[in-house]
């Protein structure tokens, strides 16, 4: 009980005793029941009290999405007043703090709405929903209460790319290839002579009839693409000043590969060296390459998540993940910087039947070196520095 | 500027709340007035002083109008015009005092002035000007607090965030101690007109005087209270921009009075003389422990009195007078109560229970306020005995607690439920089901099963097939499992299929429905009654 | 007991000495049988695909093919091809493995969408053509194709056109352990698949078929069934809902189901009760709530509770 009502209540409460007056009981009571009645009506009310939130839980870079919020009095008394207080991260909110005052009669539902802004990709708490009530007469503590919270992603920023042009040697895939080792049968090209080896089963019967010869059908090679992304968020490798523009823009670019590929019906994957806050140790866990859109879902939320650090290097990266790649598999480097070191890494890939793909991002010295290196392996070079460079990849097809 | 309006806006309008809040700060006032007449009239049986309540009020009524001159006056100017304010109130009580008892009165004090001033400064005339002035400063006081809680837009934002926060805390506190504080105070001098004192001390016997201006004081006191708070609280919304339900001041001032009502209504509940011989011991123990109380003071006064005396010998030939045998017992006893009618004998139980609940509210507040002490006083046994006890007696209350709401919910349900079927039987296409041929027969018994299942508290989900809706009835209807299939099964034949429906089997029906309308009305029963 | 529901408990309990515990299932592909249906089962590899559509093909004493597709198998290899002869110099058409009463395609989705397309499209008309002739297929036919899911390294998947000419989609699931504990005792020998005999004749299965269609369905059903399928076609997070095939496709279902249960007519549940296995497949989510984490079957289940099912009322 509070102190000062307590001390007015034990004094009427001696007045009573002593005066054994009919009045002074009721006022007693009146004190009494003022305090205990605005207490328990409060708490009362504000435990009846329910919400729930009603939002997409996954939004895109950019995107405003309406968070509703329904609460109930699922009780038989009213909430004289209600104060709701949601605290969001500054990062995807609209405005300053939502709060609200409310008034609820029995069983009345109110649906309370604001907006969020994907301004930012990450991983965001939204909550807990802080619900404070009270009495009318001010004569106890306010009451408080903390719901639940919830998250919401925001998704890397996707950029649309229509060829990467991407080496792999699988046999029998999609995607057109100039190599000319492995036959796509479904894609005929032509005919020719029979020759003594060809399988029955490639004769076109009608081309043969009307010749007079056998005939085979010739087919065009296409190949299986499996990618295997390897984002580099190591700060030291990104140049100090444009480091968090350039770590963005390399997992714009990991974003946009992935998102290709898997409209492609290619297998992708992820392994980087940024943190990711949701799993143990905060060591990202890697997705090796899969095909479709839950995969894709996949790699867009842990790049959703992932953070730069200052950690090892992206070669060691590579060399403990690249054992794990099949043979053919297409090795996409997204870094800020490449060395000697990277390059050797890159070696030992090409050795193990992989090609490899360097991405850099940001600002990069020393562009001129690093092109005559990858040269001398063969390996493509792709510098990006804004966003809009990935859309450049377009017209090099 | 309507009703509708007037309500909504009357309590965030901040000159309507205002005049609210002087209003019943004057009336507050004279009930104060009325208390000190009455105890008045009691000490000295002669004296009318009925004129002082009405200076009571005026009083107040001039501190209102004044309060603008005062609020603007700070240091120096302020204490000047008070002070001459309340030369002027002296003057005015004087002349007041005159007119009441002759005027011929003035000329008698003019010639014993320069030798008497005590006809002068009559002992009615000195208490008179000490409760004006007292009334005056309290009324003061107790309106700049209540002007300072009031808050609109254009304040808000002038103001400095930390005087609004804290002071205004404060301010509400400190309305709070007055107002109930001053509350005690005529309570205590109400208790005093109407309790008999010992004879000793020579006063008259008392009377029963009225009670009804100290009942009203508390009352207006809570409604300002009220309105203190809801000024607090939208000040500190407005502060922090925090959009307000437009519902908010309407619901309330309506919810308040519900409130009230409420409060009214349990008061009326409760006994208001002891019973059960109970309160009569307690009195008793109280007045013992008075006695004993008083009787250290005088044993320490004696010792002190001497002591100083042997330093003093000579020039005082007074002896330090012995403090007196204490009288144990109360001074005024109260007969035993006569035997009590059943409904008092109810009204007693409900006292004590909920003296009961209070005394354990309290000390539960107080070990969770102090954990450290009692987790080492609940190492005894017999103090876990005690808690454990005490717990089961509060889980039981909250038990008889939730068999009254569930009571009273199903009570009101029922209600609306009766409303409504009346309402739409008029329109039914199956007000005469006699008449029916046996499909519809069949229909019209499931239907109205899912209407009444609907309104017991078992409604049908508007997705749901009547199979499954079979399961909610049967698992929550168990001792008529075969009946519900049995409707169900026939509803579905007759609503999906083209088959010929028997009519001795919709008789059959007829019976199982009534059975199941049965158990249904007695499954609402329990589930009310837990 | 009806004539339909004798001729679907033989068939289900013979079935039922290889497939344990797979009634439901069962029950469904005689429904697809009964509606001249074709069946999709999606499901891991292992859990008895091929058996049960062996087994049915037994039972009914008809004749089953199995075919394993990849991606170099051509659209002849499938229907069949003329072949030259230089003897009689004209061309000889050999059959494909598509005419019999049972086709079983495994892995579909392996398939081109060339030689998907061949199969779907003489899976709706009943025939093929070849070099401008047409032959028909024998009946009763129905195709099981299988399709591994798309994380299982599925090359072609079907395009959501092609899916919805099969009637429902189903997947069989990994047995409980009670009944993975039976099937090694089951197959602890000889395989039941070598005992097993055919109960009925397939033939009937063209009379019982057109029984089906006497199955009454009431008014108020039919509007269930077309808010159904409407409420698929408005809701936010599906860009394609269910087509009027589909809705037809849920109507006999329902009476087929109707008819194996020994009724005359349809009621509610049958609806509700085949609603996942018609629908779902038919169904395509937008990109946007894919990559939120929506599925398909959930967003039906949301249909299915928030579309009112109209009993009457009392006014």
């Amino acid at each position: 009980m509070d102190a000062p009502i307590l001390i007015y209540v034990i004094l009427l409460l001696a007045m009573a005793i002593a005066t054994q007056d009919n009045f002074v009981f009721t006022l007693l009571y009146l004190l009494l029941g003022a305090f205990l009645l605005g207490r328990w009506w409060s708490e009362r009310a504000l435990a009846s009290i329910t919400f729930r939130r009603t939002f997409s839980k996954r939004i895109f870079l950019g995107e405003i999405i309406t968070l509703e919020i329904e609460v109930t009095n699922q009780g038989r008394l009213p909430a004289v007043w209600v104060k709701l207080q949601e605290s969001v991260p500054v990062e995807i909110r609209t405005s300053p703090t939502f709060q609200r005052v409310l008034t609820l009669a029995p069983r009345q539902r109110v649906c309370l709405s604001y907006q969020l802004f994907g301004r930012k990709r990450g991983y965001y708490n939204i909550g807990p929903l802080q619900l404070s009530s009270g009495d009318v007469l001010g004569l106890t503590k306010e009451k408080r209460f903390e719901g639940k919270s919830d998250y919401i992603i925001v998704y890397p920023r996707v950029v649309p790319i229509i060829e990467l042009n991407l080496p792999s040697h699988a046999p029998i895939g999609t995607l057109r290839y100039k190599q000319p080792i492995f036959e796509d049968p479904n894609r005929p090209t032509g005919k020719r002579d029979y020759i003594t080896g060809d399988s029955l089963r490639r004769i076109d019967w009608k081309a043969s009839a009307s010749v007079g010869r056998l005939q085979v059908k010739q087919f065009e090679p296409s190949i299986e693409l499996e990618i295997a992304i390897f984002l580099n968020l190591n700060n030291e490798e990104y140049q100090y000043k444009t480091r968090f523009d350039a770590t963005e823009t390399a997992i714009t670019a990991a974003a946009s590969i992935a998102n290709w590929a898997v409209a492609h019906k290619q297998s992708v994957g992820l392994a980087t060296n940024g943190i990711d806050p949701l799993c143990e140790d905060k060591i990202t866990q890697p997705l090796p390459p899969h095909k479709g859109r839950g995969h894709l879902i996949r790699i867009l939320e842990t790049l959703a998540r992932v953070k730069t650090v200052d950690t090892t290097s992206v070669n060691e990266l590579i060399r403990q993940q690249r054992v794990h790649l099949s043979w053919g598999s297409t090795l996409v480097a997204i870094t800020g910087q490449a060395d000697k070191t990277l390059f050797e890494e890159f070696y030992r890939a090409q050795r193990a039947g992989l090609d490899v793909v360097l991405v850099l991002c940001g600002n990069i010295t020393g562009l001129a070196e690093i092109r005559q290196q990858a040269r001398q392996f063969n390996i493509p070079v792709y510098p990006v520095w804004f966003e809009r460079d990935l859309e450049i990849w377009r017209n090099r097809a | 500027m309507n009703i509708k309006n007037l309500q909504k806006n009357f309590l965030v309008n901040r000159k309507l709340s205002f005049i609210a809040g002087q209003f019943i700060i004057c009336i507050m006032m004279a009930c104060i007035g009325i208390t000190f007449v009455n105890f008045g009239e009691r000490m000295s049986p002669g004296w009318n002083g009925s004129y002082l309540a009405w200076f009571f009020l005026a009083v107040s009524l001039e501190t209102i109008l004044s309060r603008n001159i005062t609020r603007s006056l700070t240091g120096r100017d302020k204490i000047i015009f008070l002070a001459s304010e309340f030369v002027f109130i002296a003057i005015l009580i004087k002349i007041l005092l005159y007119f009441l008892h002759g005027f011929s009165q003035i000329l008698v004090d003019v010639q014993q002035w320069q030798t008497d001033l005590s006809t002068f400064f009559s002992l009615e005339y000195f208490l008179d000007v000490i409760l004006i002035f007292s009334t005056r400063l309290l009324c003061g006081r107790l309106l700049a607090d209540f002007e300072t809680l009031q808050s609109d837009e254009e304040d808000v934002f002038n103001e400095n965030i930390g005087f609004l926060e804290k002071d205004r805390l404060f301010t509400h506190q400190r309305l709070l101690e007055i107002v109930l504080g001053t509350g005690l105070v005529i309570v205590f001098f109400t208790a005093l007109t109407r309790t008999n004192l010992p004879a000793q001390m020579g006063i008259p016997d008392a009377w029963q005087a009225p009670v009804l201006n100290v009942v009203i004081y508390f009352v207006l006191a809570l409604i300002l209270l009220s309105q203190s708070q809801f000024a607090l609280l939208h000040g500190r919304w407005l502060w922090q921009r925090t959009p307000v339900s437009p519902a908010l001041s309407r619901n309330w001032i309506i919810y308040t009075l519900a409130f009230f009502v409420l409060l009214g209504f349990l008061i009326l509940l409760l006994p208001t003389h002891y019973s059960l011989q109970l309160l009569y011991a307690l009195q008793i123990i109280f007045f013992y422990i008075i006695q004993i109380f008083l009787f250290l003071i005088a044993l320490i006064a004696f010792f002190f009195t001497w002591f100083f005396s042997l330093f003093f010998k000579g020039n005082n030939q007074e002896q330090p007078q012995t403090p007196g045998t204490p009288q144990f017992g109360p001074v005024q006893t109260t007969p035993p109560p006569a035997p009590v009618p059943w409904l008092e004998t109810v009204r007693a139980v409900v006292f004590w229970v909920i003296f009961a609940a209070v005394l354990f509210y309290a000390i539960k507040t107080y070990v969770i306020q102090n954990k450290v002490l009692i987790s080492s006083l609940g190492r005894l046994s017999f103090i876990a005995w005690f808690i454990a006890g005490l717990k089961s007696i509060w889980s039981w209350l909250r038990g008889v607690n939730q068999q009254i709401s569930d009571t009273l919910a199903a009570t009101f349900q029922r209600g609306r439920s009766v409303l409504s079927a009346k309402t739409n039987a008029e329109n039914s296409a199956y007000s005469n089901p006699r008449r029916l041929p046996p499909r519809q027969k069949v229909i019209f018994y499931y239907l109205t099963l899912i209407r009444r299942s609907g309104q017991h508290g078992l409604p049908r989900k508007l997705h749901q097939t009547p199979l499954q809706f079979e399961q909610t009835l049967r698992t929550s209807l168990p001792e008529v499992e075969n009946e519900i299939d049995a409707l169900t099964d026939s509803f579905v034949e007759a609503r999906y299929s083209k088959h010929e429906i028997d009519g001795e089997k919709v008789n059959l029906l007829q019976e199982f429905w009534k059975r199941v309308m049965i158990t249904l009305r007695n499954w609402q029963d329990r589930s009310r009654t837990g | 007991m009806t004539t339909i529901q004798e001729f679907v408990t033989h068939i289900t309990e013979n079935v039922e000495n290889v497939i344990v515990g797979k009634r439901p299932v069962i029950e469904l592909l005689m429904v697809a049988l009964l509606c001249e249906g074709h069946v999709l089962l999606e499901d891991v590899p292992g859990v008895g695909k091929t058996m049960l559509a062996r087994s049915m093909a037994t039972s009914l004493g008809g004749k089953f093919k199995r075919i394993q597709c990849t991606p170099d198998l051509l659209p002849n290899d499938v229907t069949g091809v003329s072949v030259y002869n230089q003897k009689t110099s004209s061309f000889e058409f050999h059959p494909g493995p598509i005419f019999v009463n049972i086709m079983l395609v495994d892995e579909i989705n392996r398939a081109t969408p060339r030689t998907q397309s061949a199969l779907l499209e003489a899976m709706q008309e009943q025939q093929v053509t070849v070099d401008g002739i047409t032959y028909s297929l024998p009946r009763p036919f129905l195709v099981l194709a299988t399709e591994n899911p798309i994380e299982y390294e599925g090359t072609f998947p079907l395009p959501e056109a092609q899916l919805d000419r099969f009637l429902m989609r189903l997947s069989m699931g990994y047995p409980s352990q009670v009944d993975e504990k039976l099937l090694l005792t089951h197959l602890q020998y000889e395989h039941p698949i070598l005992h097993l005999h055919s109960v009925e004749e397939g033939t009937r299965l063209v009379e019982l078929q057109h029984q089906v269609w006497d199955i009454h369905v009431d008014d108020t059903l039919h509007d269930y069934i077309v808010k159904l399928s409407d409420a698929t076609r408005h809701h936010p997070d599906l860009s394609l809902g269910a087509s009027p095939r589909a809705s037809l496709a849920l109507f006999r279902a329902a009476q087929a189901y109707a008819a194996m249960k020994g009724r005359d007519h349809v009621i509610p549940d049958d609806i509700q009760y085949l609603a996942p296995a018609v629908l779902t497949h038919r169904l395509v989510l937008s990109p946007e709530a894919e990559l939120r984490g929506r599925v398909t079957a959930s967003i039906l289940q949301d249909i299915l509770t928030q579309v009112p099912l109209e009993i009457g009322n009392l006014k």
